[in-house]
């Protein structure tokens, strides 16, 4: 939804809120995609049977790592929206 | 003040235009899911619809309406909302119509603006308003969200590279059912309350509430079950737009394309700048096929989208207006009936051509141009 609250004390574009707009939104989409996908990277790691034991475990531990990240991020989305 | 026929032409009104903004903004959190055939399509709009109806009741805070705030508050009456909300539902349906994905937001506001014009003049718009959080927003929201998604996707193929595709693909089709899910409860919280609180608005200029009081349950209600219900209808044309018609998305561009949207939605939601659903998801899809070679973006059919945009506030504006200035014209309540009943056959209209050419969750998936009766090509956009 789109809500207007215009005052005489605020600039007619706020810049700065722009840029923090543009910066954050960046930042949190490529952000979760890479963990995403560095989680699908770790877990086919993990499961491939050729690779040494180190690598397997390095796999889990990146996908352990990518999951907590990414599910932090959907109770964040969850807050915001109910916040709202 | 009371007038009962009027508030309840006003409030049935203000329910039909929350069902086309749900069946106009399906496309928005569904169209890659099912292009990706993450998700069957019935049971994609299903899921979107629940989620909806449950986005509808997490949030209750009506702080704003779009009529309240940006126009003057005291002019504001039950013919100027019905007028508004007419214009809003012309251009929505009009847009449906076409298969053109655009705001239903922008169309509202377009619609109230333009009532507004002809009741009071251009002292009664907030112009200010109008420009740092409306225009301004709807400039950057399509770019922030193509470079976002086009990034995004770069960087999900190169850190995938060496999985086997089949996993990847189920991977990021799972991940992609859980961004369309957060996108729909998004929409639900959003958009439902935009109407809420025009009902509301309603109820109080009607004096059948009082200035400060809160929405009533049973228009919490109405509205989620109404928007909801729109959801369920499914706006196949527009989902075939956005998930055949700009670029053939794969599931890892489908994916980045979510979860961009997703971000970019919530993040300037959160920090007080909420951007427009449908331009936030209409440039993640852009901006995945931009960013993959080999893959063509179809630049046509992006300018017809983007002309429709320029055109929704101004276009809105104007059925906004004509709806007041002829209710106006003719008088009273009756002036309201006999424009309702218009209305309502102009939406017959649009609803008659489009059995022509019937787009559902059987077709919704064939590649635009592949059928020779296909109505959402590029060519029948720019008619």
């Amino acid at each position: 939804m789109l809500m207007v609250a215009a005052t005489s004390s605020t600039p007619l574009i706020e810049w700065s809120l722009l840029g923090h707009v543009v910066l954050y939104s960046l930042v949190i989409a490529v952000g979760l995609v890479v963990m995403f996908s560095a989680g699908l990277a770790g877990l086919s790691l993990a499961r491939a049977n050729q690779r040494s034991a180190f690598a397997r475990f390095s796999g889990v531990v990146v996908t352990a790592l990518t999951s907590a990240v990414i599910g932090a991020s959907l109770v964040w989305g969850l807050i915001v929206i109910v916040k709202k | 003040m009371h007038n009962s026929l009027l508030l309840s032409i006003v409030i049935i009104v203000a329910l039909a235009f929350d069902f086309t903004n749900g069946f106009h903004d399906t496309a928005n959190a569904v169209a890659p899911t099912i292009a990706t055939g993450a998700m069957k399509p019935r049971a994609a709009v299903a899921m979107c619809s629940v989620l909806n109806l449950v986005g509808a009741f997490l949030s209750l805070k009506v702080a704003a309406t779009i009529a309240s705030a940006l126009v003057a508050q005291n002019l504001v009456t039950l013919p100027v909302i019905f007028a508004g909300l007419i214009g809003a539902i012309c251009w929505n349906v009009t847009t449906w119509y076409f298969a053109i994905p655009s705001s239903s937001s922008h169309a509202l506001i377009g619609g109230v603006v333009g009532a507004m014009l002809v009741l009071a003049g251009g002292h009664a718009v907030l112009w200010g308003g109008l420009v740092s959080k409306v225009i301004v927003p709807a400039g950057i929201a399509p770019f922030v969200a193509l470079v976002a998604a086009g990034v995004a996707v770069v960087a999900a193929r190169s850190l995938t590279s060496k999985v086997d595709a089949k996993a990847s693909g189920l991977g990021f089709r799972i991940g992609q059912i859980g961004s369309s899910s957060l996108l729909s409860l998004a929409h639900g919280t959003n958009d439902a309350q935009k109407t809420m609180g025009v009902v509301t608005l309603a109820l109080i200029a009607n004096g059948s509430l009082g200035a400060d009081a809160s929405t009533p349950w049973w228009v919490v209600a109405v509205c989620a079950a109404a928007i909801a219900l729109g959801t369920f209808v499914g706006g196949w044309r527009i989902i075939r737009t956005l998930g055949k018609g700009f670029t053939h998305l794969l599931p890892e561009q489908g994916f980045a394309a979510q979860i961009a949207s997703s971000a970019v939605i919530l993040t300037s939601s959160h920090l007080g700048l909420p951007l427009s659903t449908t331009h936030v998801a209409t440039g993640s899809i852009i901006g995945v096929g931009a960013a993959t070679p080999r893959q063509p973006v179809r630049w046509k059919l992006v300018a017809n989208v983007a002309i429709a945009w320029v055109l929704t506030l101004p276009a809105a504006a104007v059925a906004g207006a004509i709806a007041y200035a002829v209710a106006h014209l003719i008088g009273g309540t009756f002036g309201v009936v006999v424009l309702a009943v218009a209305a309502g056959a102009y939406l017959a209209l649009i609803f008659h051509l489009s059995r022509r050419h019937v787009v559902n969750a059987v077709n919704v998936n064939d590649s635009i141009g592949e059928r020779d009766d296909d109505v959402v090509d590029s060519a029948s956009v720019s008619a």
